[in-house]
């Protein structure tokens, strides 16, 4: 008798711990212990057993020599670029102020990639100490929506990748202009709904990503992903167009976040 | 615990933890990459004491639940939950059948594994008022991606327990 009570005990401060940790883990104290366990694996991710645990593309580059060598030659590229990019905004009378200045954009570098039942999950080493907080943007290099940021500790940052399962955004076909709900299925996939039945939708056409109204850039567009198809629907009125997302994440090394 | 249970524990689910990571950055095609860390964390399980079983689900638990996109706590309770069954199977597993035990509660722990996470992880969010959603068409798949590792992990570890015992008997004078 003595025993079964014991055991009943030990099973209720299992439970009593639990429950302690999971309605807590808002709390200083276990935020604290979380934001340290993630830079401890941020570190842990920068040493050589990183390199086994947390497998990353930019682990794939060449020796140190060709690396300047390389960037040396992306810098020379990106100022051509640079001056291509000028003489095209006075060609066309674009101002700097339709998009996001890159003042604003925070650089991360991305040291996990997790995949659990489907949802891809980035941690980048960038936080509040940069001024990011939950829901800000993260796009890629190229402008593609990356997702958003789900969870903000001080030094890292948890990213939500825009294609998961339930994730929506308002969106819009281009060169169409038909103004959609882009909702994530997984696996780079969205599905645009409410697409009018009548409104030619073709392979190819790109799909941009509408911030909310009151944002710093909510004029900008950016590119969520591009159409591959039409799905079938049982409405008369709307059909849904499947796109998919350019983005790889699992092989990102570097993002950009709008705060 | 034995000197060696303090080295092969840590170590194994270190290399479990790392081939995740691998097969899902190798393979970023597959929808469902097997759920390796918590897997070797329950076969655990069955050769430790209840206590050092709890101590290792809070301990790896918190650790997944961190980097997690589920709410904070489902890997803790899903691992408690797999720490107490582990515990009842050893208990009601008759003394013919524990060769099995193995291979049965692998794929019980694969197969159950996205009922685990997303019940779980549904319930946590409900009482927290976390944002949580669970795709259908999802679960799906993922439930079927399940199946077949369970499938093959039972498959593979009773032919590999099998092939070992006839090559004892054969060995034999």
């Amino acid at each position: 008798m003595k025993l079964f009570s014991s055991h009943w005990f030990k099973v209720f401060i299992g439970m009593a711990a639990l429950v302690v940790l999971v309605f807590s883990s808002d709390t200083p104290a276990v935020m604290y212990l979380r934001e340290r366990t993630l830079t401890f694996e941020r570190s842990l991710s920068n040493s050589w057993i990183g390199a086994f645990l947390f497998p990353r593309a930019s682990r794939e580059l060449p020796s140190r020599v060709d690396e300047s060598r390389r960037i040396q030659a992306l810098e020379f590229q990106l100022e051509a670029a640079n001056k291509e990019n000028e003489l095209l905004r006075s060609a066309f009378d674009f101002t700097r102020s339709l998009g996001p200045s890159a003042d604003g954009l925070k650089a991360a570098n991305v040291f996990s990639y997790s995949n659990e039942l489907g949802r891809e999950t980035l941690l980048v080493d960038a936080g509040t100490d940069k001024g990011i907080g939950k829901g800000a943007l993260v796009l890629d290099s190229s402008f593609f929506l990356v997702g958003t940021v789900a969870e903000a500790g001080k030094f890292v940052s948890k990213i939500d990748i825009a294609s998961n399962a339930g994730n929506a955004f308002d969106a819009e076909i281009l060169p169409g202009g038909a103004v959609v709900v882009a909702k994530g299925v997984g696996g780079g996939v969205f599905l645009l709904d409410l697409v009018p039945i009548d409104m030619p939708v073709r392979k190819g056409d790109f799909v941009g990503f509408l911030p909310k109204r009151g944002v710093p850039y909510a004029s900008a567009i950016f590119f969520l992903g591009e159409v591959v198809g039409e799905a079938r629907t049982e409405s008369t009125i709307f059909k849904a167009v499947r796109a998919v997302s350019p983005v790889l994440p699992a092989s990102l090394t570097m993002i950009f976040i709008l705060p | 615990m034995t000197i060696s249970k303090r080295i092969f524990i840590p170590v194994s689910i270190l290399c479990a933890f790392a081939a995740e990571r691998w097969i899902s950055f190798l393979f970023p095609e597959f929808f469902f990459v097997p759920p390796l860390t918590v897997f070797v964390i329950s076969l655990w399980f069955l050769a430790l004491s209840p206590a050092a079983a709890v101590f290792f689900s809070f301990l790896g638990g918190f650790f997944l639940d961190v980097m997690s996109a589920f709410p904070f706590g489902t890997y803790t309770a899903l691992l408690l939950v797999y720490a107490g069954a582990s515990a009842a199977i050893r208990i009601n597993l008759a003394e013919s059948h524990k060769r099995f035990a193995l291979p049965l509660w692998g794929a019980i722990v694969l197969f159950t594994l996205p009922f685990g996470v997303l019940g779980i992880g549904s319930i946590i969010s409900f009482l927290r008022s976390i944002p949580f959603h669970l795709s259908v068409s999802g679960f799906a798949a993922a439930l079927a991606a399940a199946a077949l590792w369970a499938v093959f992990y039972f498959l593979l570890s009773v032919g590999f327990a099998s092939g070992i015992r006839r090559m004892r008997r054969s060995s034999r004078p």
